[in-house]
């Protein structure tokens, strides 16, 4: 038996209807937000991490994932949130950032995880301009996700491609 | 380690006499910002340690034990650490950092330096 797929052409062109990105969202206090699926390593929940000597307040640590050693970074610190207690639900995502010294995990404290959702890159609206470069490096766009809008992060700004920048929160000196 | 056999190096470095000989005390709990469970060093440990052709008193709160590790780069993931060579993983599954002796050393120098 044979299927016909039929063509399908809409207003925008090829190109658009192939900019479809599977974001893994989370939550931290009242803002939920996004990360691209592919960059995600795992998830799994807090355990005690090992303290860095000299490390920025926002590194907590050091965790053995899989043999690996992984900086876990409070990303509430590193977006400059309000601390919350960490409580049973409070989970690590690993990402990866690929850059030209080869791939780095790191592992990110978020309140909760969410869904993962298809967002149409059309729908990415850019980040407000907050004046000073501040803290919008790292934020790709938003997106409306089931009535909320959905702050997607830029892996890579975020954390940087070379192995010290986890250490410096970016744009600012060493 | 007998308070009396401690002298200080104009108020920056410590040394303490060792066999015939005077080794510079490391502090590590300043080097690294940790809270030790005691300041004095005669109520700690003093690890004499050997790199480099030179001996160094590490002073610590506790000796574990020994044993043989595999070594794992910290620098893979996150980067460079004065004072620290790499990481381990303990049979506990946590994480346990490896000191880097030269470095330990310069950093000590440079303090007393200052």
């Amino acid at each position: 038996m044979t299927t016909a797929r039929p063509e399908t052409t809409s207003p925008s062109g090829d190109a658009a209807a192939s900019a479809r990105k599977q974001v893994l969202t989370f939550v931290l206090g009242e803002e939920t937000y996004g990360v691209d699926i592919l960059r995600v390593q795992e998830i799994r929940g807090w355990s005690a991490v090992t303290k860095i000597p000299q490390s920025p307040p926002h590194v907590l640590g050091v965790l053995n994932l899989r043999g690996s050693i992984v900086p876990i970074v409070d990303l509430r610190m590193r977006l400059a949130l309000e601390r919350a207690e960490y409580t049973s639900i409070t989970v690590i995502i690993v990402l990866s950032v690929v850059s030209g010294s080869g791939r780095r995990d790191f592992g990110v404290v978020v309140d909760g995880v969410s869904d993962v959702v298809d967002v149409n890159e059309a729908d990415v609206r850019p980040p407000p301009e907050l004046g000073a470069k501040a803290a919008t490096d790292f934020i790709r766009g938003l997106v409306p996700i089931a009535e909320r809008m959905v702050v997607l992060l830029d892996i890579d700004q975020l954390i940087g491609g070379d192995a010290a920048s986890v250490r410096v929160p970016h744009g600012e000196a060493a | 380690m007998n308070p009396e056999h401690v002298n200080r190096l104009g108020g920056r470095g410590e040394l303490f006499a060792f066999r015939g000989q005077y080794l510079p005390v490391i502090r590590l709990h300043e080097i690294f910002g940790v809270e030790p469970r005691t300041r004095e060093l005669h109520r700690g440990l003093v690890v004499v340690v050997e790199g480099e052709g030179r001996r160094v008193g590490l002073f610590v709160d506790d000796l574990l034990g020994q044993q043989q590790v595999v070594i794992k780069s910290l620098e893979t993931n996150y980067g460079h650490v004065e004072g620290v060579s790499g990481a381990t993983i303990l049979g506990d599954g946590s994480v346990a950092l490896i000191l880097d002796l030269p470095g330990l050393i310069r950093i000590t120098s440079l303090r007393a330096a200052a």
